[in-house]
């Protein structure tokens, strides 16, 4: 009982969801941007690893493990949101920060909301339209030639960056940790990692433009 | 009538512990059907509901504020005696009892003070129970310091804090009771009127501040413990909203106020700028450890302090007393102080403060020692003056802090009223003419936590649980009716100024005559322009807005109004203590060297006054016997 | 000096407010923010128009009754600060000032600048205390306390309850308020008994009493004036989920 009503009916257990989910998502994100850096050794090491992925037999009940976490991440994340919003329902007329806010976590909720739609557009070129059989990576690549699609896709990954700057460290003092010793290597591994994360990712349409497309 | 105080026979240290044995106790079953009227949250009035509650008695529980975390002891900084000698330096209830009655300047009731000291320690347990964060050693044990010229370190302290962390115990064993059911709590009101009913106090009336509503509330017996009166002053280090009306109506109802000219001056106050100040900021008196006090030895010297040589400065306090210097007692500083103000050697704008410098000891010390002790106070000092005080001296004034004379109790703590009883520095029990540093605390927790609650047991037992009246008789109606036509009149006057003006001029009556030092002939052109000042005010106030709304001016002017009325009873007690003691000063009554001179032979009482209707008011004494401390002069030289 | 103030006017909590303009003159440098209001509101009671109503007592920073959002910032721009300790020397001459209440659902505005913040008050009675009946306490040193949690209890006990964090925070969210008395609590020996239950309750009734969720912005630490430390908030993060798992409710 006292578990669902933490999950579910209290504002500690539900930014802890967030917390937990979003700690796995950056998993993921880790092996998805592994995998997706392989695109810089050519279509051969990344279509094998592409089809290595489709023929796996766990890649299912991955992926709807992953869904879950997504859609729990992005479900909470919302709720939280709108419940804040309630919190306050009648707005200032002057809005100025204390000086707690960062750019990270004053546009959590957008950055999370273009996160998503990137999401969406995302699973829909790179899974759904792309035909099973043929090159992951020449797929991949075109696109990336088509310049507001790219430009989108950079914007999207500064967004995630941003996220995550705020994300990382905020999933730790979510789950308690707070400490003068390792919370400013906390912070210090967070931001190297977004930073890691949003270059990592922005890497791939800069290459794909520049070398990619030569090859 | 005469005044019983009731205190035991036997031995001092022992009449506690027999009279608690004596009391007659309520039947356990019975005690829910009793229900107290608790008047504030401070530190009495929250320990007290508490305690009450605990027992099993039905509390109702009421404060101005929006909500009892936030009554006036909060601001107590400094710390709370008890005589637990952790620092084994012979300290013990003796010595407290003894430092008490002797700092209160033989004006206090040996009794009363004895069991103050008597269960210092057990509060020092409770709160340490509650959670309160007292200072520790490393060791993990509670510290100590020594305070206020204490030769013994009895002092716990929350940094500088305390009154804020024993208050937050203390509310939150309130909210513990609130939670249980057992406590009702009625922020956001005013109590107006107390109901008497067959001549025992039996109910109260209050205004609901949110609504203007005017609320009956009916028990078996009523506490007022809500603080003291120094705003008569207008400018003190009070809160803007304590005041005297909750004691002031009691006094009127037939309580009688015992004491009203004993109010305390601390020396070391952030002085007056302009006329629009609302509050005086107190620093802590550990200032005088390290900073000097002087003034320039030539009347209107505009030179700025650095530049003024040693020599052409007046270090009057080491002057005049060479033993303990800078260290003497609050009055005598604060009395020193106004001296020089007096002679044309005051500095600043206004001329009314005196330097307190820190050179010699930052080139002592260095500037990061002094840091480290007084950082946050001169950094408050900074912040309210805009003058750094590492570079310049500061400059300090007396101001009003507390007042040791409120409502006449017997050592059941109960007033001339049956069923009345009062608390804290609402009464006027335990700190005779002048009270010690570190004691407000302690007599405020004594009084709520342990004393009360043993003592209304014994009034208690004596009243039936079927005698609390409906809300629905006449007194109460009177009383409603009584409390509703004040305001009426309030809003009646419709004239030109504002209650606040009203009470600053008040203010500075008050401060000019009945201040630091009195004498017959301004005390009675004090009177009789009170008197005027009052004729004034209902001719000529001023307030916008009705009675049956959330109206901060109505409560102002209703609190002023009975300010203007309890300043001549101020001015009056004053003028008839025909000595100097503690806290009251008597241009009259001075040694050679212009200290205080008490006359025990003929002022060796407490003055209660019983108020009558449309005729000056009556002064009772009561005796003042000294079995057990012998009478001396102070002497700090 | 002279200002323009636009102050937030609304009558009662079933209300609508609306911004009035009004004109401070003559202010001097030396007065505090409250003393300013004060001047503005004895012209108003002169000129027969209602006073400007706004919750104050001490006026030295400890009894946490001011509150105000002075230009967007909760308790004014200087850090560490009530409003009560905020002084005209911050402002210029010819400073337009914006003056707004305590903004959040917790927090029900009473008349202009006043709010009900009795929300605060709700929490701590659902546990924010160490039960011990009167006279039932042991000996003050019986429990030894390592001076630096008897320090870090101290740190949090200093919140004077006044709802800065609230006002400031974007979620309107009273974590560090309860993170506070929390920690202050399970820092002490004497606050063991209790521990889990307290954690418990008093979030519970937070989330009753309409608070947001803590993101962890930390505005609320910036806007306190006692700068409470949202180190607080998370040992609250981890007293509740450990008290989630251990509880055998």
């Amino acid at each position: 009982m006292r578990l669902i009503k933490y999950a579910v009916g209290s504002s500690i257990g539900r930014k802890q969801v967030v917390a937990l989910t979003g700690l796995l998502l950056v998993g993921f994100l880790a092996s998805h941007l592994s995998g997706n850096l392989l695109i810089l050794f050519g279509p051969e090491a990344f279509d094998s690893y592409a089809e290595f992925l489709a023929a796996h037999p766990l890649l299912i009940p991955a992926e709807i493990g992953l869904a879950a976490v997504f859609i729990t991440h992005i479900v909470w994340g919302l709720w939280v949101s709108f419940q804040n919003r309630a919190a306050r329902p009648d707005r200032y007329e002057v809005n100025e920060n204390e000086g707690g806010r960062t750019p990270g976590s004053a546009t959590m909720k957008y950055t999370g909301v273009m996160t998503l739609i990137y999401l969406l557009i995302h699973i829909y070129t790179m899974k759904i339209q792309h035909v099973a059989g043929t090159s992951l990576w020449n797929h991949a690549v075109n696109w990336f030639e088509i310049a507001p699609y790219t430009l989108f896709y950079l914007f999207a990954m500064v967004g995630l960056g941003l996220h995550l700057s705020h994300g990382l460290k905020s999933a730790a003092q979510t789950f308690g940790i707070n400490h003068p010793r390792y919370t400013p290597v906390i912070e210090i591994v967070g931001f190297v990692l977004a930073v890691g994360f949003g270059v990592g990712f922005g890497i791939l349409p800069i290459w794909s433009l520049t070398v990619g497309s030569q090859l | 009538m005469i005044l019983d105080s009731h205190v035991p026979d036997g031995p001092l240290s022992e009449k506690w512990e027999k009279h608690k044995f004596d009391l007659k106790l309520v039947n356990p079953a019975n005690k829910r059907k009793y229900t107290v009227i608790v008047v504030g949250t401070g530190l009495a009035g929250g320990a007290a509901a508490a305690s009450l509650s605990e027992l099993g008695y039905d509390v109702l529980n009421f404060c101005i504020q929006d909500s009892p975390r936030r009554a006036h002891s909060i601001a107590a900084q400094g710390g709370i005696n008890a005589a637990k000698n952790y620092p084994n330096d012979g300290d013990s209830a003796h010595r407290l009892f003894y430092d008490t009655i002797k700092g209160g300047d033989y004006r206090s009731r040996e009794a009363n003070v004895h069991r103050l000291a008597e269960v210092s320690n057990n509060i020092i347990d409770q709160c340490v129970a509650q959670g309160v964060p007292f200072a520790r050693e490393y060791g993990g044990n509670l510290a100590n310091r020594s305070f206020g010229g204490a030769q013994v370190s009895r002092t716990f302290y929350a940094r500088g804090q305390t009154g804020q962390q024993l208050l937050l115990g203390a509310y939150g064993a309130l909210m513990k009771q609130v939670d249980a059911g057992k406590v009702k709590m009625m922020p956001r009101r005013e109590m107006l009127e107390l109901v008497l009913v067959d001549g025992k106090a039996k109910g109260i009336v209050v205004r609901n501040l949110v609504t203007g509503e005017i609320e009956r509330y009916s028990g078996h017996a009523v506490v007022i413990a809500t603080g003291g009166y120094g705003n008569v002053f207008y400018l003190s280090t009070n809160a803007a909203n304590s005041n005297v009306t909750a004691s002031y109506r009691a006094y009127k109802r037939g309580a009688f106020f015992a004491n009203p000219c004993y109010t305390q001056i601390h020396p070391t106050c952030i002085p007056v700028k302009g006329d629009l100040q609302s509050k005086l900021t107190l620093m802590s008196e550990s200032l005088r450890n390290d900073g000097r006090v002087w003034v320039p030895k030539k009347s209107g010297d505009a030179r700025s302090p650095n530049d003024i040589p040693d020599d052409e400065r007046d270090y009057y306090l080491e002057r005049r007393y060479p033993a303990f210097g800078n260290l003497v007692p609050r009055d005598v500083a604060s009395r020193a102080a106004k001296k020089a103000c007096d002679e044309g050697l005051g500095v600043g704008e206004t001329k009314l403060a005196v330097y307190l410098d820190f050179r010699d000891a930052i080139k002592r010390e260095g500037e990061a020692a002094i840091r480290a002790k007084y950082g946050n106070l001169f950094d408050m000092y900074e912040h309210i003056t805009d003058e750094n005080p590492y570079k310049v001296p500061m400059r300090i004034f007396p101001a009003v802090h507390y007042t040791m004379g409120g409502l006449w109790v017997d050592y059941n703590l109960m007033s001339t009223i049956p069923g009345l009883f009062v608390l804290g520095e609402a009464n006027f029990s335990d700190h005779g003419a002048n009270r010690l540093g570190a004691s407000a605390l302690m007599q405020g927790l004594a009084d709520g936590y342990f004393v009360l609650p043993a003592t209304i047991g014994g009034y208690l037992s004596s009243v039936s649980h079927k005698d609390r009246p409906e809300t629905t008789v006449a007194e109460f109606d009177a009383a409603e009716k009584a409390a509703s036509d004040r305001i009426e009149k309030l809003l009646g006057v419709n004239g030109t100024r504002t209650a606040v003006s009203f009470h600053r001029a008040l203010g500075k009556i008050m401060w000019e005559h009945c201040g630091m030092a009195r004498n017959m002939e301004g005390l009675a052109r004090a009177i009789s322009e009170i008197a005027a000042l009052r004729e004034e005010f209902w001719k000529d106030l001023k307030v916008v807005g009705g009675a049956d709304e959330f109206s901060q001016g109505l409560e102002r002017a209703g609190r002023v109004a009975d300010f203007m009325e309890f300043a001549e009873l101020m001015c009056r007690d004053a003028l008839e203590r025909e000595e100097s003691c503690g806290g009251h000063f008597r241009d009259e009554h001075q040694t050679e060297d212009n200290e205080a001179k008490r006359d025990d032979e003929e002022f060796a009482h407490v003055a209660a006054w019983e108020y009558k209707e449309g005729a000056d008011p009556v002064r009772h004494k009561e005796e003042l016997n000294f079995e057990n401390v012998k009478l001396t002069q102070r002497s700090y030289k | 000096m002279n200002l323009t103030l636009r102050v937030w006017r609304q009558k009662d909590a079933s209300s609508e407010g609306q911004f009035e303009t009004y004109e401070a003159q003559d202010i001097s440098p030396d007065q505090s923010f409250l003393e300013m209001l004060d001047a503005v509101n004895e012209d108003l009671i002169v000129a027969g128009k209602a006073p400007i109503a706004f919750d104050h007592d001490c006026r030295e920073g400890i009894c946490g009754t001011c509150s105000l959002v002075i230009d967007g910032r909760a308790h004014g721009p200087d850090s560490g600060k009530t409003t009560c300790s905020l002084h005209m020397r911050r402002f210029s001459d010819g400073d337009n000032i914006v003056i707004e209440p305590f903004r959040a659902k917790a927090f029900p505005v009473v008349r202009d600048l006043v709010t009900d913040r009795s929300s605060f008050d709700r929490i701590i009675q659902s546990g924010g205390y160490i039960s011990v009946k009167t006279g039932s306490a042991v000996e003050a040193n019986a429990m030894p306390v390592p001076k630096e949690n008897s320090d870090l209890a101290m740190d949090a006990a200093a919140c004077i309850g006044c709802g800065a964090c609230v006002a400031a925070c974007p979620n309107a969210s009273a974590m560090l308020f309860i993170g506070a008395k929390v920690s202050q609590m399970a820092l002490l020996p004497q606050g063991q008994p209790e521990r889990e239950q307290r954690v418990l309750k008093m979030v519970d009734t937070h989330d009753a009493e309409g608070f947001g969720n803590c993101t962890n912005e930390y505005e609320c630490m910036k806007a306190c004036p006692k700068e409470i430390d949202v180190a607080n908030i998370a040992r609250l993060n981890r007293e509740y989920l450990k008290a989630t798992i251990t509880t055998r409710d």
